[in-house]
């Protein structure tokens, strides 16, 4: 091969790259707010850097009952699905399990993204002094609200921003639309007529919400898994409950 | 003179019900985190233990509510330590109890849903809204309701100097006005919207934007879904009425003061929708359509193409469900009971019934077989989803016509345990309990033999067998299927004195039961030909055969024939001695005993009979082994055994000599060539303990 066509294999993969670069500058926001934070919108890059981690964690905890790390479950699905109406006992209702469930939910959202906040908090520092800011950065608290078709998580750490002026900041929302809140008002409901009266009816939930597809998966242990999903967004919570089991036998 | 006779002991699965109860206290929390389980004491997490039973504990005897006073969330059957563990207070009340858990419909925005009080306002806070709550709707679909009432119409505003018309709620238009003068909150963050700059917001209540003079938004085909019905958009894809093909045409000269009316106010549909539709899109999800887009030839689509792309699409299932190869239609929210292997398909509810299903039932190698489940399919939405019944067949699935063929299917308790509670026939085939007679034996073994009893004689099993866990070494199913297994049975058979009392298999079995004082109905064939309507009468009465004589039956009219050997002595079955054949007659006299009762009704008249009612009994009580399974792989051989023995006994019963054990059934596979007292044929079952026995007595 000779010298010019070697130039011009060079040239051309110059430019795909240039283009590429390009490409992925103009079309991905997120991207281009990670390399660059604006100097006006550290809750955007806040909102870009957690998203992720905020839904993963939620898609994991509904899977699995409300909990990151269930502590008694059953295997349905290849998931840990939590027990959240319990009882051991044949003939007997269930034991709710985790009687707050929706401040439970709010709680394990909190502690699997505490460390995720504070990496974000430090990237988000060190752009800012790579673009020559002057940074300051008090920790504060972070609360998570579940909420009608949203799940709010509040960030309330101040930064403070001086180059010349300061701008701060005091309170950082990240917002993830989700339906979790209404998922988890039927499963409290469920929940009722569980330890009630050992059953509840899907087709009452499917018949109220329209939007609402109710599983009712009984197990061999008379376990059942119920599976909650919005079939306009596709979320879903799935828990269990074993409620007046019957024995094989007496 | 010698009289060889032999006895005959069989053998069944009998089970007997024994509720284990293990428990030794009430764990408040177990190692493994539940709380509140009666359980034994060595899962407990340590200082978490009672020795009493929960119901017995002042910490989990009463369930009470669980409040989240922070945030108002009430819940029932909670524990006081689980809760307060969590953060709540606990109070031993019922929610209906606590005044603030009394919810009431909160709205917020157009929708509403009921909530406590501390919610709703919790809510209205971080929508920083004002709270809307109405405690006096305690009712869901009232509060629903609400939602809808909201007053919407049109929102006209200026936005970098252009008139833009948004249809929204007045509420939303206000907001528009408010941040349009710097007031916008964190609601415009929650709704996803975005701070905008917008001017002179106006409300038009009522209209639509494609009211004339409103702004630049014209009327077009274009259709969307909105909750589940088909709506016209705008030029400016703004919400217009529900969608009418009757109210939109291209042709100008075409429109009608009704149809510009229903594009300048909010209209009530004017059509209605009933199955797939192209031209309303009024569809109602509980009705079985909903909004959909549309895509030719996909079922449950309209044949013909709508305006836009939208139509109401029929959410009906087409399945299969009888497995004929076509696929049947059920409507949305129709049910049916699936016909899965194993089990009796199509279960009508108990007040539909006919005889045929207690017919179809008793065939036990078809029915409810060990593996076998119910289940019930749900059309839902345009699909059937399978949602199985209890497992070990402890509910079944149930169905009914609601009309035109609508069906709904559930699973029903079955509840076959209280069938051993139940020691008469008629209560056992009363339609409100599942359950079937078999004459013959009864649980406790007591034998009537009187006619006036004979509807006590037998028992009270499930109609629908229930399944064991009997291949868990440590299941239930041991003891269930095997505590009183042996049901033994005597034959008393009196040989002629010419006759070899060794060689039994020499005998025919004819002339055995020719000659069968007791219990004739275990010699096999016995009653052979005849029917039990004729050997009932014959036995308790008329004497008469078909034709010819006895020898030419299988059959013993001896049988039924007995005497008080102690005339001091009671009527029990000691006491009881078969009368001593004179001639033709049968008498007690000639013994000097007293003739108490010369015909007795008896258990079985046929050995078919005897063996059928065994075999049912034990089948349907419940999954041993025993039975073939849904699968048809075979039970255990060895499971289901009728073995004998024949032993020579004296005049008083007492053994004189024992014979070897035979095995004469497996599963059901007759073997021939029994009745040896010489040796068995079965040398590889030796172990297996005898059902049967046979013995000889000589007198």
């Amino acid at each position: 091969m000779d010298k010019r066509g070697q130039v011009t294999i060079f040239i051309i993969i110059g430019i795909a790259i240039i283009a590429i670069g390009v490409l992925i500058y103009a079309f991905y926001p997120q991207i281009q707010s990670l390399i660059k934070p604006g100097s006006k919108n550290p809750a955007a890059f806040m909102q870009t850097c957690l998203e992720d981690e905020i839904e993963d964690t939620v898609e994991i905890l509904s899977l699995q009952g409300g909990s990151v790390n269930p502590e008694h479950f059953i295997l349905y699905d290849n998931e840990k699905v939590e027990y959240l109406c319990y009882t051991n006992e044949y003939y007997l209702t269930c034991v709710v399990q985790q009687p707050m469930l929706k401040s439970h939910i709010e709680t394990e959202i909190e502690n699997e993204i505490a460390e995720e906040i504070d990496i974000c908090f430090e990237d988000l520092k060190d752009s800012y002094e790579k673009q020559g800011y002057d940074v300051s950065l008090t920790k504060g608290n972070t609360t998570v609200e579940l909420l009608p078709e949203k799940i709010m998580t509040t960030l309330t750490n101040e930064l403070a921003l001086t180059r010349g002026d300061t701008e701060r900041y005091e309170t950082f929302r990240i917002v993830l639309n989700n339906n979790l809140y209404e998922l988890i008002g039927i499963a409290n409901s469920i929940l009722s007529w569980e330890s009630n009266y050992g059953e509840a009816e899907p087709l009452i939930y499917m018949g109220i919400y329209p939007y609402l597809e109710v599983e009712k998966i009984k197990q061999l242990d008379d376990t059942k898994v119920y599976i909650l999903t919005n079939i306009n967004t596709g979320d879903k919570f799935q828990f269990a409950s074993r409620s007046l089991p019957f024995p094989p036998g007496y | 003179m010698n009289k060889n006779y032999f006895m005959i002991g069989i053998g069944m699965v009998f089970i007997v019900f024994t509720i284990f109860f293990v428990s030794a206290g009430c764990c408040e929390k177990t190692i493994d985190g539940f709380w509140c389980q009666d359980t034994t004491l060595d899962l407990c997490d340590t200082g978490f233990l009672s020795t009493t039973s929960c119901a017995q504990t002042t910490f989990c005897t009463s369930a009470g509510t669980c409040i989240d006073s922070a945030k108002g969330a009430c819940t029932e059957n909670s524990y006081k330590l689980e809760c307060e563990s969590g953060g709540g207070t606990w109070e031993n009340k019922s929610k209906n109890d606590i005044a603030m858990c009394q919810e009431g419909c909160c709205i917020i925005g157009d929708s509403a849903d009921l909530r406590t009080y501390v919610e709703c306002k919790q809510l209205a806070s971080d929508y920083e809204i004002e709270i809307n709550f109405r405690g006096d709707i305690k009712n869901q679909n009232s509060c629903f309701d609400l939602s809808y009432v909201t007053e919407k119409g049109a929102c006209v505003y200026e936005k970098d100097y252009v008139t833009n018309c948004e249809f929204i709620t007045k509420e939303g238009c206000l907001q528009k006005q408010s941040v349009s003068s710097g007031e916008g909150g964190v609601i415009s963050n929650l709704i996803g919207g975005e701070s905008e700059t917008v001017e002179r917001a106006t409300f038009h209540s009522g209209l639509l934007c494609t009211a004339p003079g409103l702004s630049d938004c014209a009327v077009s085909s274009k259709t969307t879904c909105e909750g589940d019905q088909v709506y016209f958009l705008d030029t400016c894809y703004q919400l217009a009425n529900v969608y009418d093909s009757r109210m939109y045409t291209e042709n100008e000269n075409q429109w009608t003061k009704e149809m510009r009316d229903y594009w300048t106010y909010i209209k009530e549909p004017t059509c209605t929708v009933d199955g797939p539709d192209a031209d309303c899109g009024a569809c109602e999800f509980l009705g079985g359509t909903t909004c959909s887009a549309y895509r030719r030839g996909e079922q449950g689509m309209p044949s013909q193409k709508p305006l836009g792309d939208y139509v109401c699409k029929d959410l009906a299932c087409y399945y299969d469900v009888d497995n004929d190869g076509t696929k049947e239609k059920y409507e949305h929210g129709e049910s049916v009971c699936a016909e899965s292997e194993g089990t009796y398909f199509h279960i009508p509810l108990v007040e539909e019934r006919d005889e045929n299903l207690r017919k179809d039932l008793e065939d036990i190698t078809k029915y409810n077989l060990p593996g076998s489940r119910y289940y019930k399919l749900q059309c839902w939405n345009g699909e059937m989803k399978p949602q199985p019944c209890r497992s070990y067949r402890n509910e079944v699935c149930e169905e009914t016509d609601l009309g035109s063929g609508y069906m709904m299917a559930s699973c029903v308790v079955n509840d076959w345990r209280g069938c051993f509670e139940i020691a008469n026939k008629e209560d056992c085939e009363d339609d409100v309990v599942d359950c079937k007679w078999i004459p013959g034996y009864r649980f406790d073994y007591e034998n009537f033999k009187k006619r006036d009893y004979k509807d006590e004689q037998g028992s009270c099993v499930p109609l629908y067998a229930p399944g064991f866990d009997f291949w868990e070494p440590e299941s239930d199913a041991h003891a269930l299927c095997s505590i009183n297994s042996l049901v033994q049975e005597n034959v008393v058979y009196e040989q002629h004195f010419m006759g070899n009392r060794n060689k039994f298999k020499d005998t025919d079995t004819k002339d055995a039961a020719h000659r069968c004082l007791e219990n004739c109905y275990a010699i096999p064939d016995y009653g052979k030909d005849l029917t039990v309507s004729f050997l009932e009468e014959f036995q308790l009465g008329s004497d008469k055969l078909p034709s010819g004589t006895l020898g030419d039956y299988s059959l013993s009219k001896r049988e039924g024939y007995y005497c008080l050997k102690d005339r001091n002595e009671p009527d029990t079955v000691d006491n009881l001695k078969v009368g001593l054949e004179v001639g033709d007659e049968i008498q007690c006299a000639a013994r000097n005993w007293l003739d108490v009762d010369r015909r007795r009704v008896k258990l079985f008249y046929t050995y078919d009979q005897w063996l059928n009612s065994v075999k049912q009994r034990a089948k349907s009580l419940g999954d041993c082994g025993v039975k073939d399974n849904f699968v048809e792989t075979p039970g255990q051989d060895g499971s289901e055994l009728i073995t004998v023995i024949f032993q020579k006994l004296d005049q008083d019963l007492g053994v004189k000599e024992n014979g070897t054990i035979e095995t004469i059934w497996i599963g059901d596979k007759r073997i021939d060539g029994y009745r040896n007292i010489d040796g068995g044929l079965e040398e590889d079952l030796e172990n297996i303990e005898p059902s049967w026995k046979y013995y000889e007595i000589e007198e």
